[in-house]
Formats: C-alpha cells, sequence, structure tokens
C-alpha cells in the first residue's frame, strides 16, 4: 500500500486563501445558459480572488462547432455581464482565458470522450493539471447515464481516495433534478456508481452554497440562547417558503415535465426543512451533517393517498398583477399545453415523527407568480400560558424567529413590546440583522463556494445518494396520490397573490395562517 | 455633523458633547423625501496615530473599511508635546441604500489628544465605545507594551493590529510575546498589515510544492532570494524579514552566524543560501517586497520558483521551473492579483482574518531572534537565482 502523501509544509497555518488543488474542470453542457450565467463567472472570481489553483484549466464540451477563441470571447462577454465583480480584470482574465478550451462532441458519442481525453493530456502537461479533473454535468439528467459510462469506458475516472498517496483525482458534480422520482433516482445512482465511488460524487443543491442556509447551521449550533428552545416544547410550527414572482421564463417545455414540486421542494425546500429539524451533528464532517439530515427525511410521516389531498395543495396561476404588470397565465406561456395541469404553486403539511419534533407541523409551500420573491424559515413559537395583558386586536402575536434566505438575507426575532405612554399598549416589534448590512453585500455566489468545495473533495453541501433517495421517496407519495385522482386539474390563482385558497384553508384548519413574508 | 474644536473644554465635557452628538444622529426624525439611515455596529474600530497629520490621513481609509465593516470608529492623534487639549468630531458614514432599505451607517469618531491628555485618553476611548461589541485596537508607529496609551486599550481589545513597516519587526514581536502572558479570557489576538501584505506571497510559495512529486522538495530548499525596494545595502525590511521567518518556522530552518553574516540551517543540517537584494528601481512602497526566489533540489529533481511583483500594478507573475529525471524543463507562468495596495483593503483584510494567528507568533518571533544578522546580497542586480522568464 503506498505512503500517505506528506503535507505541503508551506501550507500549514495559511489562513487566509483557500485554493484546490490543480485541476482541469469539464464542463458537459458547457453552451448553456448555468455555464454562461454561473459556472464560468464563478470560476473567473475564484482566480480573481486567488482561490484558484497555479495549474488550472476549464474545458468546455457541447455538440455546437467552434474554436477555443470564440469560446473565450462568449465567455468573456458572459463574465462581463454577470460577474458580481464588474468591471472585468483584464490581467486576471488574460491569465484565467489561457487555460480555457472547447472540445465539441455529443454524450452519447463515444469519440467525445477519445477527443476529450487526449485534449486533457495536452492540458496537463501545458497547465500543470496533474491529471486531476472535475467534471461538471450541466445536461439534462437522461445525458447523466452515457457521459458517466463515457468516462468509465475512456479511463477517465481515477479510482477513489488515490490522491492521498499523490495520485491523480476525479470528481463529478451533477446538476439538479437528479431524477424525476424515486426509481429514476436510484437508476441514475446506479449508473453513477458503476463509474465512481459515492465519495466522488457531488449533487448540487445550490441553496445549500447561500451563505444564509450554511449560516443556519451556526445559528443553531454556535449559540445557547436557541437551542433549548427549538423543540416540541416551545415551538408551535413551523412555515418554510421558496417564492418567486417570476413565471416560467421561456422555461415552458422543461416546466410542463417538472413542476414547482420536483423543481423547489424536493430538493431546496427538503434541505431546509433538513438544517431547521436536525439534531447537532458530531462534526461538521460531510457525513456527520449529512448523517443528520437523512434521519430527519427518514423521520417525516409518510403521507398515505387518502391523507394526500388533506395535506398537500397544489395550484397554478392565472392572469395577474406581479409588481404593477398584467402577467399572463401558465397556460398561455410559450410552450405550455393550454390544458396544462402543472402545478406552479404547492404547499405541504408535513410532520417530523421524532422526539424533538413530535406534532409540530412543518408547512412547506414553494411556487411562481407569487405576491414577492422571498425564501424564509419562520419558526413561530407557543403562545404564552396565560395573558396579563389587554391587547386591544385580540391576542398577543406568538414571537417569530425568521430566518431569510433571499433577498436581504438576515435573521428577525419578532416580539411584543409596550409602546411608550400612560397607557399599556402592546406591540410587535423586529430585532432585524441584516447580513449586508453587518458584512457587507459583496459576499461569494453559491456556486463559488460549492464549486471551490468540489474542487477540494469537500462534499458537506453536497447532496449523498440516500439523501437524495429519502427526498424522493418522500415525495414519491404525494405524486402516486395524485395520479391515483387522475391528476386533477390544480386550482387556479391569481399571478401576484400567495397562492391558492385552499393552502389558506390548509392551515386555518389548524388554526393557523401563513406569514406574509 | 461636526462638533466644533474647543481645545479650552475639559476631557469630560468634549465627551459628553460628542455622547449627544452621536445621540443626535439618529434621534432625529428624517428629511421627508430622504433616504432613511439604519445604524449598524460589529465591533468598535479603534485607531491610534503617533500624529495628528498620520490620523488625519487615516479617517478616508477608515470610512472606507466601516462602509464595509459597520463599525463605531474612533481614530484618535496623539500630540504629547503640544498644550493640553482634546477636540472631537462626529460623524455618520452612510453607504448607498439597496432598493427600498435604508442606508447602512456607521459611526466615526475622531479625536485629537494633546498635552497630558494623552496619557489619559485611553479612559476617554473607553466611555465612548459601544456595548457588546468587540475592540480591535489598529495601532499606526513604534509600539512599546508598557505605553500607556496602548497597554490599557490592548488589555481591552479582542484583536490588535500593529504595522511592523511603521514600527518594526522587534516591537511586534514584543507584542506577541505581551498578548501570549495575557490570560486566556483576555488574550488579544495579534494581526499586522505587513504580514496580512504578504498573504499572497505566502500562497504562491506554498503552491510550488503542491504537486505531489515536488512535496519532497519543500524539506530541500538549498537558496531563497529575496529583493525589496531599497538601495544595495539596506537593512533587511519588515515584509522580507517576515518572509524570512515565515518560511523559515515552516520550513524548519535554523538561524546562525559566520562572520556576521546569517547562515541557515535545515532539519538535515544542510545549509540554505539566503540572500537580500535591493532594487532601487522598483516602484514599490520603500522596503517592499518586490520578489522572491525559491531553489531547491533533491536526487534527480530540481525545482526554481520566482514570484516577481509586477513593475506597474498590485500584480505579481509567479513562475515554477522544475526538472525531472528526463531533463526536460517544465515550465509554468500565472499572472496572480495582490489586492492589497490600498491601505483600506489592506486593513479590511485584516480585520476578516481569523483572530489568533500561530504562523505570524511564531515567524515574529524568529525574524526579531536574527538580532543585527544581516543577509548578504549575491549581486543586488534583482535577478538572482531565479528561472528565466
Amino acid at each position: 500500500m503506498a505512503e500517505p502523501l506528506p503535507p505541503n509544509p508551506l501550507r500549514r497555518g495559511l489562513v487566509e486563501d483557500r485554493t484546490s488543488d490543480a485541476c482541469a474542470v469539464v464542463i458537459f453542457g458547457a453552451s448553456g445558459d448555468l455555464t454562461r450565467r454561473k459556472l464560468m463567472p464563478a470560476l473567473y472570481n475564484l482566480a480573481w480572488s486567488r482561490s484558484l489553483p497555479g495549474g488550472f484549466a476549464v474545458v468546455g464540451v457541447s455538440r455546437r462547432d467552434k474554436t477555443d477563441e470564440a469560446f473565450r470571447a462568449e465567455m468573456k462577454e458572459a463574465v462581463s455581464s454577470f460577474s458580481r465583480r464588474k468591471p472585468i480584470d483584464q490581467a486576471v482574465w488574460n491569465d484565467f482565458e489561457r487555460g480555457i478550451r472547447w472540445v465539441r462532441g455529443a454524450a452519447n458519442d463515444a469519440s467525445t470522450y477519445e477527443t476529450l481525453k487526449s485534449h486533457l493530456e495536452q492540458i496537463d502537461t501545458e497547465r500543470g493539471t496533474r491529471g486531476n479533473r472535475l467534471f461538471y454535468l450541466a445536461v439534462p439528467p437522461a445525458e447523466f447515464g452515457p457521459i458517466v459510462e463515457g468516462l468509465r469506458a475512456t479511463h477517465l475516472v481515477a479510482p477513489a481516495g488515490e490522491e492521498r498517496t499523490g495520485g491523480a483525482w476525479t470528481r463529478v458534480v451533477f446538476e439538479k433534478p437528479f431524477g424525476h422520482d424515486l426509481a429514476s433516482a436510484r437508476a441514475l445512482n446506479d449508473a453513477v456508481a458503476s463509474a465512481f465511488d459515492e465519495s466522488q460524487v457531488f449533487r448540487i443543491d445550490h441553496y445549500l452554497g447561500k451563505e444564509t442556509v450554511q449560516n443556519l447551521l451556526v445559528f443553531r449550533f454556535a449559540n445557547s440562547l436557541f437551542e433549548p428552545i427549538w423543540g416540541r416544547e416551545h415551538v408551535d410550527h413551523v412555515q418554510i417558503t421558496v417564492a418567486e414572482d417570476i413565471g416560467v421564463e421561456g422555461r415552458g417545455r422543461f416546466y410542463e415535465q417538472t413542476g414547482v414540486t420536483r423543481d423547489i421542494v424536493e430538493n431546496h425546500a427538503m434541505q431546509l426543512l433538513c438544517l431547521t429539524a436536525m439534531e447537532p451533528p458530531v462534526s461538521l464532517a460531510a457525513d456527520a451533517v449529512r448523517d443528520e439530515k437523512v434521519k430527519v427525511l427518514r423521520s417525516l410521516r409518510p403521507m398515505e393517498r387518502s391523507e394526500v389531498p388533506r395535506n398537500v395543495v397544489r395550484g397554478q396561476y392565472g392572469r395577474g398583477g406581479v409588481r404593477g404588470e398584467e402577467v399572463p397565465a401558465y397556460r398561455e406561456e410559450p410552450d405550455v399545453s393550454a390544458e396544462s395541469r402543472i402545478e406552479t404553486f404547492v404547499s405541504l403539511r408535513c410532520f417530523v415523527d421524532n422526539w424533538r419534533w413530535s406534532g409540530v407541523p412543518f408547512y412547506v409551500r414553494a411556487g411562481k407568480r407569487l405576491a414577492r420573491r422571498v425564501t424564509e424559515i419562520a419558526v413561530v413559537f407557543r403562545e404564552i400560558p396565560h395573558t396579563l395583558f389587554h391587547a386591544a386586536d385580540g391576542g398577543i402575536t406568538p414571537n417569530t424567529l425568521a430566518v431569510r434566505i433571499q433577498p436581504d438575507e438576515g435573521i428577525a426575532l419578532r416580539f411584543t413590546s409596550k409602546e411608550p405612554g400612560q397607557q399599556t399598549i402592546l406591540r410587535d416589534v423586529a430585532m432585524d440583522f441584516r447580513y449586508g448590512a453587518a458584512f457587507g453585500s459583496n459576499t461569494p455566489e453559491a456556486y463559488e463556494r460549492l464549486l471551490l468545495d468540489a474542487m477540494r473533495g469537500e462534499a458537506t453541501l453536497f447532496t449523498r445518494r440516500d439523501e437524495v433517495e429519502a427526498q424522493w421517496a418522500y415525495i414519491d407519495h404525494v405524486f402516486q396520490a395524485w395520479a391515483a385522482d387522475g391528476n386533477l386539474p390544480p386550482p387556479i390563482y391569481p399571478a401576484g397573490s400567495w397562492g391558492p385558497e385552499q393552502a389558506d384553508d390548509m392551515l386555518a384548519r389548524d388554526g393557523r395562517r401563513w406569514r406574509k413574508p | 455633523m461636526s462638533a466644533a474644536a474647543d481645545p479650552t473644554l475639559r476631557p469630560a465635557a468634549v465627551l459628553a458633547r460628542v455622547d449627544d452628538e452621536l445621540r443626535a444622529l439618529w434621534s432625529a426624525p428624517p428629511v421627508p423625501g430622504a433616504t432613511p439611515r439604519a445604524r449598524a455596529c460589529t465591533m468598535n474600530l479603534v485607531v491610534v496615530a503617533a500624529t495628528p497629520a498620520t490620523a488625519a490621513a487615516w479617517v478616508p481609509v477608515v470610512d472606507e473599511v466601516i462602509l464595509s465593516i459597520p463599525a463605531r470608529a474612533i481614530v484618535v492623534g496623539l500630540d504629547p508635546d503640544a498644550p493640553n487639549g482634546l477636540e472631537a468630531a462626529t460623524s455618520a458614514v452612510c453607504g448607498t441604500s439597496e432598493g427600498d432599505g435604508p442606508a447602512v451607517c456607521s459611526e466615526r469618531i475622531t479625536l485629537t489628544a494633546r498635552g497630558t491628555v494623552c496619557e489619559r485618553i485611553a479612559s476617554c476611548i473607553d466611555t465612548l465605545c459601544a456595548t457588546d461589541v468587540p475592540t480591535t485596537l489598529v495601532w499606526l508607529g513604534r509600539v512599546h507594551v508598557e505605553d500607556p496609551v496602548f497597554e490599557p486599550l490592548a488589555r481591552d481589545a479582542q484583536r490588535i493590529v500593529l504595522d511592523a513597516a511603521q514600527g518594526s519587526v522587534g516591537s511586534l514581536a514584543s507584542v506577541v510575546t505581551w498578548a501570549r502572558a495575557r490570560p486566556d479570557w483576555g488574550c488579544p489576538g495579534v494581526a499586522d498589515l505587513v504580514w496580512t501584505r504578504l498573504a499572497p506571497w505566502q500562497e504562491m510559495c506554498a503552491r510550488m510544492f503542491d504537486e505531489p512529486r515536488l512535496r519532497e522538495l519543500a524539506a530541500n530548499v538549498t537558496g531563497v532570494t529575496l529583493v525589496q525596494a531599497s538601495p544595495a545595502g539596506a537593512p533587511t525590511g519588515a515584509e522580507a524579514a517576515l518572509l524570512l521567518g515565515w518560511l523559515a518556522t515552516r520550513l524548519g530552518w535554523r538561524a546562525g552566524a559566520l562572520a556576521g553574516k546569517l547562515r541557515l540551517q535545515r532539519k538535515d543540517g544542510a545549509s540554505v543560501h539566503a540572500a537580500l537584494c535591493g532594487d532601487p528601481a522598483g516602484k514599490a512602497t520603500p522596503n517592499a517586497l518586490v520578489a522572491v526566489r525559491l531553489e531547491a533540489s533533491v536526487r534527480d529533481v530540481r525545482l526554481r520558483g520566482s514570484i516577481e511583483r509586477e513593475k506597474a500594478g498590485d500584480a505579481a507573475t509567479w513562475r515554477l521551473e522544475t526538472t525531472g529525471p528526463d531533463g526536460e524543463p517544465r515550465r509554468l507562468e500565472q499572472h496572480v492579483r495582490m489586492q492589497l495596495s490600498a491601505p483600506a483593503v489592506l486593513l479590511e483584510r485584516t480585520l476578516h482574518r481569523p483572530i489568533r494567528d500561530g504562523a505570524l507568533a511564531e515567524s515574529a518571533t524568529w525574524a526579531d531572534e536574527l538580532g543585527g544578522e544581516e543577509l548578504a546580497c549575491g549581486g543586488g542586480d534583482g535577478n538572482v537565482g531565479g528561472p528565466n522568464p
């Protein structure tokens, strides 16, 4: 057995700069929007902040025929438009673009991988990338299998763990959606596992790269104040909202295959629920954190088919007004069927059946064309056991702790206070902490953090196989119930509202109501 | 808003007026149509300069920093040889608002202490600090740990930021020693602006040994050349001294002397040739580092790495040339942003670093122990020992 590679002594105690090993990032689907808007600007920002290693290259792979120069020019324009650092730093770009290459090829064409392999070997020599590769699959899930097989067959996948003894590493990043139900997710996982060890697999949920989401762990486990009241004794219920005010924005064809439950709830909302409900992990190591999230997913009370109508509300946006603009109904969007039954809104009533959360409902809602764009987790505490004060509006509002993920990232605690004066008049006030105010607004984009983590082999912010499958296992009950009911048309809600009335009724039956975040 | 300077006022009266002004900054109702303002404060940033002129020069730097790190900033200029007096001014420093939200504002107080007030200025500063937030002390100039201004401020600070380029590596080391002697609950972190400026140099040096086949060479460095912006024969500047200290403490080098010349010895007993060259033609700040070159070899693998600050701009070129058993040289070159010329950027980066930095403490102590031993320069042309560009 080879000796472990000794650490670089000059890296000991380097506190500021976080870089990865030399490597080539290979992006499949490089002509897509994700590469232009997110991936390349993120890589450029990493170059700007000296987070990329000395030996680095980016290889774009797609069907289109273009030269390296043309790809570089496109990417420069994309970085100029979408990077958070403007204007582009010419010197940094000049250096960065020397490592940008283009390979033409299709996912199901074996010659693509042979061509790619010879390019990568050449890049290893020219750019010092040392055989380390990060494959980024920014392609539809249907192409995951052929690409994984192509990489395996061409011996582009190094055995897991070789880097510990000085060998090269290979990692693969998958963009969501990872499957469209439990069966397809399992099939994909099996295909991936035929070529890659789980330690080499990085399934991206870009919400986990957001600073506020990462801060949930810090907030919960670095403060002694909140954890003792974080459970059934003190929490009445939890509301998780992922609301967008935009429509499908030209992605009608995609949305017709997906819907908001698959697009948002199965991944982002479930991850937020896990981070809210999980127990303290034994460490921040990837598996320690992911083990605790999986326990939450496995504790979710499965919904019997008969319970779904009571616990899940679908909706689809009709015409309406958003930000003062008249907007079309979902069925009037391009590439959307005039009789579409796809849900653009969903709300769920979930229960985490464990010691801490027994009986506490988690209300989750997500939708498009809602009143405003906001993602938040609101922990609503129990009412006081006995009131001493007469409140004119009929009661004292329960305390609420709202963690805003976007926009205006921050944490607000709502509590009751006496209005100054001779009378005892109670008022709701909020202690409001805003990230932008405290730490400045130029925080790294989620993709910067996630790409660098993947290059460094740090998997905490990525979802593990059992996590993905547990998410699908829970959501599959809902799809099965909808299918059994003949996939009825969802109720229509006006664009610019907070969803269908049935969603309000769902909470009203429990004596509660949705927040207006 | 600014209080009229009135040196005849006693410090207590001046401080009372500052309190009133701070309150007034936030109690006044917004003018109709004006952007609402919100106060934010994540720390007290106490900046003490040896002269009122230095303090005045740092006011715009501090303003820039507290726009991104909201703080109550207290910028103090000392003039102990002038007639007694204390002057103060207060101001809100506001960023631009985003969307419909309020503009986020910090508070800045400037103080000028003259005569014997300087000796008691720490108690004035203590009165003005916001409660329940950490305090960072930025000390600009030479420092003595028993200085009646420095010691009480340092004792109450969570972090002390020095500038070895304005003070000395010796005084940095003495503060490190002083801080280490404090009890755990009151032990402030020590940072240094020169040390922060060295961060990209350190990272680029580390890069040279990242490749697994080159890792072993880190223990087999044969030569290090530091080039600083100074005339030939100038003493070792703070940047060069601290970088050498960092290399030595990471790689286990011991310092000795032979005929008054510094000699460095590796763990295995082999010597490391160290040279300091002056580059008088450089446009960098006097004594700033302009190049670092490292050479290493073991068996049939050789490495020559260099980092050259570019003449124009805040950037460097990193080069690595390695020769393996086949004798074929491999060259890598990269352009790297340094980003640390602007004082505000440098201070902001320093404030974002972890509070405790063991490498700084070890490196400063090592560099200080060199005492008067000087590095010899192998020629002074600034081109010794590096790979060909």
